[in-house]
């Protein structure tokens, strides 16, 4: 089936086109509420929510943006609404503090001298750069997992967010920032262990 | 050596808002060459660049999520899509 006829026979409700609709897209929009609900019992409640609300919302689709673009868009409104619900207070998007690059000023200077293909992404070090993630805030966040993660552009991350490009790079600037600092902590930790603990003192 | 005058250097300071741009090559040539006349002489600088670039190259090698074939299945099933209706 082509995509255009794709969309059609989904629009009008027709189960093999939907059920294609779900199986091109269930990973990504898993992948991203994985990485900001912290659970997959939660992610998975996400993936749900998004789609359900998609595919009720989807005979009114006009086609003005991708479809892809509109349903991560529904993804990224359910994980928001997800975390705003469970910090009982709003989760602003368009917050400027967010924006203000200023304050990331780099703290740790650990020279990782390795090329990253000489890098082993083990178990550990993967368990690290998830946990590394899911100290960003919700708006660097979101902003990193469309942008690095999932490989979207600029232009199809802020249409997604609903934010201006120029929000997108500063808050991917950001979040790498800070994602830096902390695998550099753990390459301190872990190839010095004496030199971290005189930095920590 | 004491990394408490990074902060206080504007230059390097200037600079770290360029890491992104420049590590992605989306800089003009002039800034290019401007920061890596800079990174020649600043040895913190240096280390910023390279560790960010690791960065950036090592959640891109980071593998990605699948959903497991069960919560597929449950997935098909709340949307009413299952083979099974």
């Amino acid at each position: 089936m082509n995509e255009e006829h794709l969309l059609a026979q989904a629009k009008s409700g027709d189960p093999t086109a939907l059920a294609q609709l779900v199986e091109e897209h269930k990973d990504t929009v898993y992948g991203v509420a994985l990485r900001m609900c912290g659970n997959p019992h939660d992610a998975e409640e996400t993936l749900q929510e998004t789609f359900l609300s998609a595919i009720q919302a989807l005979p009114r689709f006009e086609g003005r943006s991708k479809l892809s673009t509109w349903l991560y868009r529904i993804a990224s409104n359910e994980c928001l609404m997800r975390r705003r619900r469970a910090a009982r207070g709003p989760v602003e998007l368009s917050v400027d503090a967010e924006d203000d690059p200023a304050d990331v000023m780099p703290k740790y200077f650990v020279d990782w001298s390795y090329q990253p293909d000489d890098l082993l992404l083990d178990a550990e070090l993967q368990e690290v750069m998830e946990a590394a993630i899911q100290t960003l805030s919700p708006a660097l966040r979101i902003v990193f997992v469309w942008r690095d993660l999932e490989g979207l552009s600029t232009a199809e991350t802020a249409e997604v967010l609903g934010i201006s490009e120029s929000a997108v790079k500063v808050r991917l600037h950001r979040a790498r920032l800070q994602l830096r600092e902390a695998l550099s902590a753990y390459f301190l930790d872990r190839d010095n262990p004496i030199a971290s603990d005189v930095a920590a003192a | 050596m004491s990394h408490d005058s990074f902060s206080a250097k504007r230059d390097c300071q200037t600079r770290l808002e360029l890491v992104g741009d420049y590590v992605e090559g989306s800089l003009d040539e002039a800034t290019c060459t401007e920061i890596e006349a800079h990174l020649a002489s600043c040895a913190d600088c240096r280390v910023v660049v390279n560790s960010f670039t690791n960065t950036v190259e090592l959640y891109r090698r980071l593998p990605s999520t699948q959903l497991s074939d069960r919560a597929g299945e449950r997935l098909l099933r709340v949307l009413e899509l299952d083979s099974n209706r």
